[in-house]
């Protein structure tokens, strides 16, 4: 469980980044948050995982947040069960080193996520979609039952961003929390029941399937934005089909800022 | 008449040292640079007198005429100061000298013979003697005494300032004659260079004959440059090596070279020396007493045989070459040669300071300038008290 | 609560090697620490056979009355024996701050001269040596200046958001440049013919004075602050990973990497009271020590103290016994360990800047 009610936060003197902002993200299920870059969406999970301190509003939550970060290479070369072990931090006493039980719960949050092959492999050496993998399994190692993932799949091929999809999937059914960052609305709808929209007029929250229309990614995005209905394993889902722009720049420009106001 | 002991100085630079060889090349080539070729007379005359001024020739080999005696002199090399009191038997010729000119000055013997030597000014110059060139012309000197051996960036900003400069070697005992009569010339008192320069050689044969006709095998003597942080000892090449030798002594530190004589050596390796007299040099705070209650050194011949000396310290420091270098010699061959006899160094010194000074030391004074004090432990130092 | 059922064969297969074999670098290297102390107890201009060697530090230990003289017994005991344990402290105090520094700065270029303690230490030293004070004031000052070059350090990143790691480098880089300035201050006020060659020679860095005292008096802050980083060792790592992920994780970067940087600061100044600046110590054994076991400060720590004190035990012994002239230890330091720091960056270069 996690819920921030009437956030707001502004780095010091600048202006507010998002004011009011409230949302709650129950256990089995998933928020998204979308929005063009620059809104601070990002600022956001950091505000939900603890990592920035907004100046208003209160954050609470069942337990410490797991937090994602974008995978990136680190100083130093460390093996991937050394990375995941390193989410046991809370559990480990400051003189202490991980015990044989915190190497176990590092071994299973790596098998949960299907990696523990790589145990030994060097983080560094790891493709991007298994770095994001070894991140995930850090932070589930680290018990929490509220993940916060900063676009977990940016970066990655098309198999890896399907694995990464299921995989939160699987842990949300398992009962975690999950709040996330994206720019891919077709993740959005694949995962989350609530969504977090920061578009140029403020922020707005609610249900997935009441947000994430035609109408309402057009006005985030400032663009043409058409979802289209399909059937896949039983199951009605909507995925995003892009209206390319391939008219004279100056038409295009006034489209664009018709909608969106700068 | 010195043959056997006039050797050219090898020019050997360490290459590891070489930045801190320009930090302390002044200090190392004071300590004792070269080798004692004091050859007296035989050296070429720097100077000559004409009817139209007087005519010196520097180290570089630059001449320079005189109208007149000359009144104003500011010396930078740090032993120049000394030696042009001595020479001109006043320091009211003396108008600027280096700063540690004149912390020497007052800290010896020199501010009491000559008390206005402390009044003169001394903000010359750094410790690298770079001269201030501004408060060198303020001072309106006929001439400037500088180092000659270090290149022309410490010569030619005042030159270029019009000052006339006079460029100086030092490090052996050649060069103190050659010092004193270039003085002597400048100052037209010409009979006090041969006064000087002729008890030197005086002296010198007379050690020398004395060191010759002893056992080829002297004593050995150590000479520490500094004990304390870190131990430098003179080694080869060193004027200190040279009147070890001159008294019939032996230096254990023969075999080791450095860039300046001095050499950096290990703990251990004095104790595989075992010396058998120590002295512990001026730039050095160390004081016989320190050794002798360092465990370290417990079991060296000399410090069982309280055979460690602090040098002297008079007009000037007695470890490097100067105008008391003779004191240093008769001070060691006493110390290396007891005879048992006393009174014959003191004498000296109040023979020599009548010369050099006109000036008559006290026994206190003398008792000052022989380090009685520091010297009260060790063997054989009676022979130098007062009688 | 969010456990499944133990994944059997991940357990079996998923138990690295490393875990357990973590001992082993450490114990090879204890081992070869002991072996080089001792050949460096028995060499030296003076001769001392090495069965006299072992009785001298017998009837020391143990009161057992060996054959050897009394020069033997002073050589062994009072000039080699501090010798060879103040280069072990040192260079093992170097090496193991050298690794918490860079793995706090997240950096492998980082060594304790970057954050300016160096300079803040040597100001203070060559103060007390510039001033005539003994060497209770050397190991003060350098204390307290290395302390305050520290202290600059924090006030100049001092920010309620955390410190960027940037601006501890500059900031380092800036209070080291100061503290360099006043250093060349004190050389030229420094009497040329008696404080001087002093400072220089100690700026140059050298254990050839060591002493029973000055061991003493380098054990315990080189002790003290080691001994920390070592509890901290597993704590560094996450440190090591960035503020971001460590905050992430639960760990408060900002207190640990202060107590891991007044750790090694009190390394710093402890090294350089006694010994004067020896560089290159603190940059190229712990990149040595990676090389070899890996980044996991876990072991990497003890194993950069050990390698450290190695190092600097055949570098000094060189030092004191292939010319009867003393040559300086930093000189002999650099001259040795850039040119393999060289070979060792050519060589490697992949493998260290893919990971960073």
């Amino acid at each position: 469980m996690l819920e921030l009610e009437g956030v707001g936060f502004r780095f010091p003197r600048r202006d507010w980044i998002f004011r009011g902002v409230s949302f709650c993200v129950p256990p089995g299920t998933v928020t998204a948050i979308l929005g063009p870059n620059g809104r601070g969406k990002t600022t956001l999970v950091r505000c939900a995982a603890g990592l920035l301190s907004p100046q208003e509003g209160a954050i609470r939550h069942n337990g410490p947040v797991g937090f994602v970060p974008q995978a990136h290479g680190g100083a130093f070369a460390y093996g991937a069960l050394d990375m995941v072990v390193m989410g046991r931090v809370r559990q480990v006493h400051l003189f202490a080193t991980p015990s044989t039980g915190d190497r176990v719960a590092a071994l299973d949050a790596m098998d949960r996520v299907g990696i523990a092959h790589l145990h030994d492999r060097q983080f560094p050496t790891l493709s991007g979609g298994e770095q994001q993998l070894v991140l995930i399994a850090r932070a589930i190692a680290s018990e929490s039952p509220v993940l916060a993932l900063d676009e977990p799949s940016s970066g990655l091929d098309l198999r890896n961003q399907a694995q990464i999809l299921s995989l939160l999937r699987k842990l949300v059914a398992d009962g975690l929390a999950v709040l996330l960052t994206t720019h891919h609305p077709d993740h959005a709808l694949y995962l989350a029941g609530s969504v977090v929209l920061m578009g140029s007029d403020g922020v707005s929250t609610g249900a997935a399937a009441d947000l994430l229309t035609d109408k309402g990614l057009s006005d985030l995005y400032g663009m043409d934005v058409r979802t289209v209905a399909y059937r896949q394993d039983g199951t009605d889902r909507r995925a995003i089909v892009t209206r390319y722009d391939d008219r004279p720049a100056g038409e295009a420009s006034s489209r664009s800022s018709a909608t969106s106001p700068r | 008449m010195c043959a056997e002991i006039l050797n050219p100085p090898p020019a050997t630079v360490h290459p590891g040292l070489l930045r801190r060889r320009s930090v302390l090349r002044g200090a190392a080539v004071l300590g004792g640079a070269a080798l004692l070729t004091a050859c007296g007379g035989s050296g070429s005359s720097p100077a000559t007198t004409n009817p139209r001024g007087i005519t010196v020739k520097d180290q570089r080999g630059k001449t320079v005429v005189f109208d007149k005696p000359v009144t104003r002199v500011v010396t930078l090399p740090m032993p120049a100061a000394s030696m042009l009191i001595a020479v001109d038997q006043s320091a009211e010729h003396l108008v600027g000298m280096h700063d540690a000119s004149w912390t020497a000055v007052r800290d010896g013997i020199l501010g009491t013979i000559f008390p206005a030597a402390l009044k003169v000014t001394h903000d010359v110059g750094d410790q690298e003697f770079v001269p201030n060139v501004e408060s060198i012309v303020a001072l309106e000197p006929d001439v400037v005494i500088q180092w000659g051996d270090r290149g022309s960036g410490i010569i030619a900003p005042m030159e270029n300032a019009g000052l006339t400069v006079l460029g100086l070697s030092y490090g052996t005992q050649d060069d103190v004659a050659t010092w004193t009569r270039l003085f002597a010339t400048m100052l037209d008192k010409p009979q006090r260079a041969e006064a000087i320069i002729s008890n030197i050689d005086d002296q010198l044969g007379e050690m020398t004959s004395l060191g010759d006709s002893r056992p080829s095998t002297g004593p050995s003597i150590l000479y520490f440059f500094q004990i304390t942080e870190s131990i430098n000892v003179a080694g080869s090449n060193s004027y200190n090596d040279s009147y070890i030798n001159l008294v019939g002594g032996t230096n254990p530190a023969a075999d080791v070279e450095g860039p300046s004589g001095i050499v950096g050596v290990d703990a251990e390796q004095v104790l595989a020396w075992d010396p058998d007299i120590i002295l512990i040099g001026n730039f050095d705070v160390a004081m016989p007493a320190d050794v002798y209650d360092d465990p370290v050194w417990q079991n060296l011949s000399a410090v069982k045989a309280r055979r460690v000396y602090k040098v002297p310290l008079g007009g000037y420091r007695w470890d490097p070459p100067g105008q008391e270098s003779p004191l240093m010699w008769r001070w060691l061959s006493d110390i290396a040669f007891p005879a048992g006899k006393g009174a014959a160094l003191r004498s000296q010194v109040v023979t020599d300071y009548q010369l050099l000074y006109d000036y008559q030391p006290s026994d206190a004074q003398l008792d000052m300038i022989l380090r009685i004090d520091a010297n009260r432990e060790s063997a054989n130092y009676r022979q130098f008290d007062a009688t | 609560m969010l456990r499944e059922a133990e994944p059997a064969a991940a357990q079996e297969s998923g138990r690295p090697a490393r875990f357990g074999g973590s001992v082993v670098p450490v114990a090879t290297m204890a081992v070869v620490l002991v072996g080089v102390t001792l050949v460096a107890l028995s060499v030296g201009r003076f001769p001392v056979p090495f069965l006299h060697v072992v009785q001298v530090v017998a009837s020391h230990l143990f009161g057992i009355e060996g054959s050897a003289s009394a020069v033997e017994g002073n050589v062994v005991w009072l000039v080699r024996l501090p010798r060879v344990v103040l280069a072990l402290l040192v260079g093992g105090g170097l090496g193991i701050a050298g690794a918490a520094l860079q793995a706090t700065f997240r950096n492998p270029l980082v060594s304790p001269e970057i954050i300016g303690v160096s300079s803040g230490a040597s100001f203070g030293g060559a103060l007390a040596l510039l001033l005539g004070l003994g060497s209770l004031f050397l190991v003060a000052g350098a204390f307290v200046f290395g302390l305050a070059a520290l202290a600059i350090l924090f006030v100049l990143t001092l920010d309620r958001a955390g410190a960027p790691m940037l601006m501890v480098v500059l900031g380092g880089v800036v209070t080291g440049s100061f503290f360099s300035a006043l250093v060349a201050l004190t050389t030229y006020v420094a009497d040329p013919y008696t404080t001087l060659p002093a400072i220089v020679f100690w700026l140059l860095g050298s254990v050839a004075s060591a002493t029973f005292a000055k061991v003493l008096v380098a054990a315990v802050p080189i002790l003290g602050g080691a001994v920390v980083l070592v509890l901290l060792r597993w704590r560094i790592n996450v440190l090591s990973l960035g503020d971001e992920d460590a905050t992430a994780l639960g760990l408060r970067p900002s207190p640990l990497r202060w107590v891991v940087l007044v750790s090694t600061s009190l390394i710093v100044a402890g090294a350089v009271a006694v010994s004067g600046v020896i560089g290159w110590v603190g940059l190229v054994i712990p990149h040595l020590a990676r090389m070899w076991v890996g980044p996991d400060h876990r072991v990497l720590l003890p194993v950069s103290f050990l390698m450290g004190a190695t190092y600097l035990i055949v570098i000094d012994t060189l030092a004191r016994t292939v010319t009867a002239g003393e040559i300086p230890l930093g000189v002999l330091t650099a001259l040795i360990g850039a040119p393999a720091f060289f070979v060792l960056l050519r060589r490697n270069r992949d493998k260290i800047w893919d990971s960073a």
